[in-house]
């Protein structure tokens, strides 16, 4: 799909001229976006929130941001990180307390991805679900390449030994 | 099943489970929420630049480097009851200084706290009348910003210290804080002025905080010839 037309308000006097752009942006990417926070988070409504502020976000920063998907992407993933994290200081257990009760028997590997560390979940669910190199995963996590492959096979021995159980 | 097979089965998993979402679409509520946020952005800017001038004009006035004729031509323009330094008594102290302390925090109070009759509020500013449509513009724009009746109704005003520069003007720090909207200014300096024998808010405290709705520019509106 082609990046959507980037305005620069800069150069318009009238805010609304760069909302259609953004507006393309948010329909084209927000379903993929809620998806992705859904996998990284295991909550569907953490999910949509998170997708909600990153949105914001990039709006906010919309006149400095050269790649606004890459810009989303990021956010999304940081805004889960610390949804996790939140998760964890408030004492549930964020393995799973951040999965919707609705959906625990639907897929066991999935659910089984939510007992994992943030970090070694968001390093399997961005390589075999999202499909990023290994380069870029290290950029989103602001790890070496060298770190998301071993976030990747310890996620992965972690993961058998949930479903082996 | 090796790690290459179980990533590709994890990959389906997620994807069968996600497949799902149709997340719903708020782009309305999310282009409030930015303009919200845009709002908010340009008053803390404006906020921060007046702080700057407030503090930059205190400075200088402390430090006393203004031009004497220049400053004098200012202070004839401007009669807001902003301090001059040529009138300034280092360590002065009104005779009776806790009723003039009470006093000033009552006119703060009755200035800026929600709920107050509007010729109270009137009586507690320096030629209140001069800014009249400029304060009715600024309560209009509260609403544009967010604020709602009940939470402006419930404005407290905290006055924090004051320092008197001579007999007839103080230096006020002040907080205000809005209900929902928390402490929307903070540690504020303003002014207050001895008007006929009475402690008022000096006008040019609250062209300043006009200045935040972007009033500043016609406040004063003009050369003030009269006080109180």
């Amino acid at each position: 799909m082609a990046e959507p037309a980037k305005h620069d308000p800069s150069t318009s006097t009238n805010e609304a001229e760069f909302l259609p752009s953004f507006v393309d942006l948010y329909h084209e990417l927000l379903t993929p976006m809620v998806r992705l926070a859904w996998a990284l988070t295991g909550s569907e409504v953490i999910a949509e929130d998170v997708v909600h502020d990153a949105f914001i976000r990039v709006h906010a920063h919309w006149s400095r941001i050269e790649s606004p998907r890459a810009y989303l992407r990021q956010t999304v993933v940081n805004a889960c990180r610390s949804a996790s994290r939140r998760a964890r200081r408030e004492r549930t257990l964020a393995n799973v307390a951040l999965i919707d009760a609705a959906h625990l028997d639907a897929d066991e590997l999935f659910d089984a991805l939510a007992t994992l560390p943030y970090r070694q979940r968001a390093a399997l669910v961005l390589q075999f679900y999202e499909g990023l190199p290994q380069s870029e995963i290290a950029q989103l996590l602001r790890c070496r390449e060298g770190t998301v492959a071993s976030l990747v096979h310890r996620g992965l021995a972690q993961l058998r030994r949930v479903i082996e159980r | 099943m090796n790690d290459d097979e179980l990533g590709r089965h994890l990959g389906h998993s997620i994807e069968r489970r996600v497949r799902s979402v149709t997340p719903r679409v708020h782009l309305e509520e999310l282009l409030v929420r930015t303009q919200r946020r845009l709002s908010r952005q340009r008053r803390i800017l404006v906020a921060a630049a007046v702080a700057v001038l407030l503090l930059g004009g205190l400075a200088g006035y402390l430090v006393g480097h203004a031009d004497d004729d220049h400053r004098a031509a200012v202070n004839a323009a401007l009669d807001d009851g902003a301090p001059r330094a040529a009138s300034a008594a280092p360590g002065f102290e009104p005779a009776n200084v806790e009723a003039a302390n009470a006093e000033i925090e009552q006119a703060f109070h009755s200035a800026f706290d929600g709920g107050v009759d509007p010729r109270q509020r009137a009586d507690a500013i320096q030629n209140a009348a001069s800014i009249e449509s400029l304060t009715q513009s600024a309560t209009q724009n509260a609403a544009r910003f967010g604020y709602t009746a009940e939470q402006l109704a419930g404005t407290t005003t905290s006055v924090l210290a004051t320092r008197f520069i001579d007999s007839t003007h103080a230096i006020v720090q002040f907080s205000i804080t809005i209900p929902g909207h928390g402490e929307i200014l903070r540690d504020r300096v303003g002014y207050a002025v001895l008007v006929d024998g009475r402690w008022k808010v000096a006008l040019r405290t609250e062209c300043d905080l006009l200045s935040l709705d972007g009033l500043g520019a016609q406040c004063p509106p003009a050369p003030a010839t009269a006080s109180g």
